[in-house]
């Protein structure tokens, strides 16, 4: 680890009392130095340390420039994937992480305060890949890592090479139900949502006891039922007997160190009311931008999100993403696409061609 | 004219059937027996009005489509002439004439080949409309009429179209014609509504994406003529480069009008290499266009999804250039108003519309055969600047790549009446023939 790695490993540890501005300033100079694709794009810019003093002013690297260049300050502990998309030919985004220290930090000490504030130790069921089922995954990393290190006895994934073993999580549940031992879910969104299937089509319903909550991540990519946020809430409190309160999503990317969590538990055990957002962990900061111009946008506005996250010490702090949403309360909340717009006109867009390819 | 009229009416399935009862009888007392010259001049005198600058209809047109299509209110008052003056008198007759071989077939029995024959419209026509680009659905009304069908126009939304101010203005012009048309919107998938419109019609003419004429397809009792979707794309060869200024004006034109969104938009242009200037170079002369265009015929609304899709095109473009690939940006300097992509690699690729367009240089011409292959059932027009000499070998790779038509760079947005939209002709897709051979053979 370099001095400006440690610097941020001590935010991550203890971030009162520091200055977010400082240390991003120092990881944009340690990247700017190290990392040489991102020193010529912040030139073409003609925004540099000696020319940036506020963290906004940082140049933010769309997401898609981890499927063009390899973006590192240094040689990689590891390399994680974008998951393959629809469009088959198209390149994966690589996230180069030169010290997986950092990753793991911030990784653990988001999770625990958002999905475990009661500082319990629980059995964590996962429908979520194992590292050796899928070594480029992030997420299945991390997951990974919250079983190795919070997770209680019979923890476990539920997701190997030949799929998705809803069976044997089913018996997982079913057991823990039984044993009134309270369990903590990992899942990819779409992996939870055909347990559901599973369960209806059985005509299975489980109470999980109580304390067990879920986390959720990944959306809806294009895979099995679409379900909305509300229809899926629904869902784990109708198959699971786990309340909405408990169910806490997670928003991420693989190419961003630390990850985002709805605030809904976090805030039941501060028992404050505020309405359910995603809240950054105090070593990111996100902004919202206007997709015209990239200028931020006040809280509410409709636009663009942009991270920067002190965790990608390793690769590059500012990322400018395509999610779409608002700044709300100490974070933001994720729109989504724009509904009902409607075709103007008669011109053929890419994404027709590819569902007729499919 | 009152301009104040509501937007257009959201029918309920009893006042449908109602509508379509009116339609129906209106025609018959109407329309049938009515002569064609005189069908063409009532619409005639519609269409002058809209070319008039002066007209109410004007007018009214210039202040309601720019907020109801998005589009600025320069491209609004640009284009109205180039749509309406396509439907004049002479070439909507020149158009019947080449599609049905004589005007009177229309009106009566005319001698043929094994006697006599004669042409007749279905009763009624269901045209269902996606989008509200001006222009758009105005053919089907127009050809409808000819051939003295009624036509029941279902639009994409309650916003008022042209269609819309088509139908005020006959109305005025002459209400007995303007019975055997109505315009009516409902939610898109409302059953009930949809079923009536398709079964008690002879013909639906539907555009929009295959999956929503696939969904209609199915529906519909008589015949159905469906638009789909089409990607339309220029070509300049290296002869052609010798007057690149020019060229990049007209070639930005065919893009900047209806600020990308119709089947003849181009989405990308190809350049042959060894002309005058290389591809890369008239890329800049593009953008420059672009950016003139841009003072004259403003860009209007666009979707935040079309931005974002600008901005990850663009993203894209800077970091492959970042990563040394022969890319180019060209971007405008405020906001996403233009790109312009130079990319080496030839595949051909839609771009995100509004103004976006992607250059790729071409070694030989020969190259197009398989580039254009993936796209067939896609393909719509080609605007090609090329020499005389090169034509006919253009024309048969393009037309055997599915091309439907070939014009000069700078004429894509502005077809002919006679154009074969989708590849079909317009007016004999319509009719029904009858032969008579009674006292032919003695």
């Amino acid at each position: 680890m370099t001095t400006v790695d440690l610097q941020v490993h001590e935010f991550i540890q203890q971030p009162m009392g520091k200055d977010f501005n400082v240390v991003a300033l120092k990881v944009f100079a340690q990247q700017f130095r190290l990392n040489l694709p991102y020193q010529r794009f912040c030139r073409a810019r003609k925004q540099t340390p000696d020319t940036v003093t506020r963290w906004q002013d940082i140049p933010a690297v769309p997401t898609v420039a981890f499927k063009e260049l390899d973006l590192t300050c240094g040689p990689p502990q590891q390399i994680f994937l974008t998951s393959g998309t629809t469009r088959g030919q198209d390149k994966r985004g690589r996230h180069f992480v030169p010290d997986l220290e950092l990753y793991h930090a911030s990784a653990l000490t988001h999770f625990s305060a958002c999905v475990l504030p009661d500082h319990r130790r629980l059995r964590i069921l996962a429908l979520i890949p194992s590292p050796e089922t899928l070594p480029t995954s992030s997420l299945a990393q991390m997951a990974a890592w919250v079983i190795a290190d919070l997770g209680g006895e019979g923890s476990a994934s539920f997701i190997d090479a030949t799929g998705i073993q809803l069976d044997a999580f089913a018996d997982a549940i079913e057991r823990a139900q039984h044993e009134g031992t309270p369990v903590c879910i990992l899942a990819i969104t779409s992996a939870l949502v055909a347990f559901f299937g599973w369960c209806e089509a059985r005509g299975h319903q489980f109470a999980l006891p109580g304390g067990s909550r879920i986390m959720d991540t990944g959306g809806n990519k294009g895979k099995g039922r679409m379900v909305s946020r509300n229809g899926f809430l629904q869902s784990c409190w109708k198959y699971l007997k786990v309340a909405g309160y408990y169910c806490v999503n997670e928003y991420g990317m693989t190419e961003m160190a630390s990850q985002f969590y709805d605030n809904v538990l976090y805030n039941r055990f501060r028992q404050s009311n505020e309405p359910r957002y995603k809240i950054p962990p105090p070593w990111v900061r996100t902004v919202v931008v206007d997709s015209e111009i990239l200028l931020e946008v006040p809280p509410g506005q409709i636009g663009l999100l942009r991270h920067f996250d002190l965790a990608n010490c390793g690769s590059v702090m500012a990322i400018q993403t395509d999610d779409i949403g608002y700044a709300t309360g100490v974070g933001f909340e994720l729109t989504g696409r724009a509904p009902g717009a409607e075709a103007r006109g008669c011109a053929l867009v890419l994404d027709e061609f590819l569902l007729a390819q499919m | 004219m009152e301009s104040a009229k509501a937007s257009v009416a959201t029918v309920s399935p009893a006042r449908l059937e109602t509508l379509i009862d009116q339609l129906l009888v209106a025609r018959e007392r109407f329309l049938t027996s009515r002569s064609l010259s005189s069908i063409l001049a009532s619409i005639d005198s519609v269409v002058v009005r809209f070319l008039d600058p002066t007209s109410e209809e004007r007018r009214a047109a210039e202040a309601t489509l720019p907020a109801e299509t998005g589009l600025s209110a320069e491209m609004v008052r640009h284009t109205l002439p180039l749509i309406f003056q396509e439907y004049r008198a002479e070439k909507l007759a020149a158009l019947l004439q080449n599609e049905l071989g004589d005007l009177a077939v229309l009106d009566n029995f005319v001698p043929a080949a094994g006697g006599q024959r004669r042409a007749y419209g279905p009763a009624l026509i269901t045209q269902v409309l996606a989008g509200n680009l001006p222009g758009v659905g105005l053919d089907s009304v127009i050809f409808s009429l000819l051939v003295k069908s009624a036509i029941l126009v279902k639009t994409s939304s309650s916003a008022r179209c042209l269609p819309t101010l088509f139908a005020d203005s006959l109305a005025s012009a002459d209400p007995q014609l303007a019975a055997c048309l109505a315009v009516v919107t409902w939610p898109g998938g409302f059953a009930a509504l949809e079923e009536i419109a398709f079964a008690r019609v002879d013909m639906v003419l539907a555009s929009g994406s295959d999956a929503s004429l696939a969904a209609i397809r199915p529906r519909v009792r008589g015949k159905f003529i469906g638009y789909g979707h089409k990607i339309s794309f220029s070509l300049v060869t290296k002869e052609a480069l010798a007057d690149a200024h020019q060229l990049a004006r007209q070639a930005a034109y065919d893009a900047v009008l209806f600020d990308q969104q119709g089947c003849l938009s181009p989405q990308l242009i190809y350049v042959e290499e060894g002309g005058a200037i290389s591809p890369r170079e008239f890329a800049s002369l593009l953008a420059q266009a672009l950016e003139q265009w841009e003072h004259i015929l403003p860009r209007g609304t666009v979707p935040l999804e079309a931005r974002v899709a600008i901005r990850r095109a663009r993203d894209e473009a800077e970091w492959q250039a970042l990563a040394e690939k022969d890319v180019m940006l060209h971007a405008s300097p405020e906001g996403t108003t233009w790109t312009v992509i130079y990319e080496a690699e030839p595949t051909f690729v839609p771009s995100p519309l509004y103004r976006t367009l992607r250059l790729k240089p071409l070694c030989t011409l020969d190259q197009l055969v398989s580039l254009l292959t993936p796209w067939r059932p896609y393909l719509e027009a080609a605007g090609v600047a090329a020499s005389t000499s090169e034509d006919h070998y253009l024309a048969d790779i393009l037309g055997q790549a599915g091309v439907s038509r070939i014009c000069p760079i700078g004429t894509l947005q502005t077809p002919p009446l006679s154009w074969r939209h989708g590849g079909r002709p317009r007016i004999a897709d319509l009719v029904r023939w009858i032969e008579n051979e009674e006292g032919v053979r003695s």
